[in-house]
């Protein structure tokens, strides 16, 4: 699955706690914004009003032990006809 | 710069200095017979202009992509108000990605998105993609406010 873009709520593991308590101190759970991802981890933004503006934190995902994010299942959209008609009756 | 009716342009470097689709200029046709390892070799020139008609499809199905994606991004833009304005999508082959530059209160404004998030964005039309795409749109403004606004 690709995260970027996604709001997404992580769960640290026991060794991301304590890797990132002077990053995020304030509980094992938090909200973030990932706005890119490769083979290290995520780089997310973090909605918390002590942070400064434009700072990036690079999440790695041996830290991660569980992610939640909204799923909402979509209707299908109507499609136009792809051209077949039923046959008429003779 | 393109605008085919939209109100903002869509940029796709066609790669080819001679925009012409249909006649070789004169080096191309240099390239083709170099290619072809003989100017002697028949049909080399018409190899080629088959191959830059291929290109140029590929490029007009990346130009309409352009402006799906710009009219999506409008709409977010549309939510943040009159002063935001989309100027143009440019895509760009090397990286690859799309830059958007946005007007915005304080100056222009570019936004780059990946690829693979455009794609999935206008493959399945669906609202989580949707919502990606704008926290990018919205992250790439500086307006985080507005991301986790519930």
């Amino acid at each position: 699955m690709i995260l970027t873009g996604a709001q997404v709520r992580f769960w640290l593991s026991p060794a991301g706690m304590e890797a990132l308590k002077q990053v995020i101190p304030k509980s094992a759970d938090f909200e973030a914004l990932v706005f890119e991802e490769d083979g290290i981890g995520l780089w997310i933004y973090l909605m918390d009003e002590g942070q400064e503006a434009d700072q990036a934190t690079l999440l790695k995902w041996e830290y991660v032990a569980s992610a939640r994010l909204e799923y909402r299942p979509d209707a299908p959209q109507e499609r136009s006809p792809a051209g077949f008609r039923r046959p008429s009756k003779c | 710069m393109n605008t085919s009716g939209h109100d903002f342009a869509v940029n796709v470097s066609s790669g080819f200095s001679n925009p012409d689709r249909n006649n070789l200029s004169d080096s191309e046709k240099s390239m083709a017979s170099s290619i072809s390892g003989s100017p002697d070799v028949p049909g080399s020139e018409e190899f080629f202009r088959q191959d830059k008609a291929k290109y140029f499809a590929i490029q007009d199905g990346i130009q309409n992509r352009g402006y799906d994606l710009g009219e999506q991004v409008k709409k977010v833009l549309e939510e943040l108000g009159a002063e935001y304005k989309l100027n143009s999508v440019t895509w760009n082959s090397s990286t690859p990605s799309w830059r958007l530059e946005v007007a915005t209160p304080s100056g222009p404004e570019n936004v780059v998105l990946s690829w693979d998030l455009v794609d999935d964005v206008l493959d399945h039309r669906t609202r989580s993609e949707f919502q990606r795409l704008k926290n990018m749109v919205l992250f790439g403004l500086g307006r985080k406010d507005l991301i986790f606004k519930r």
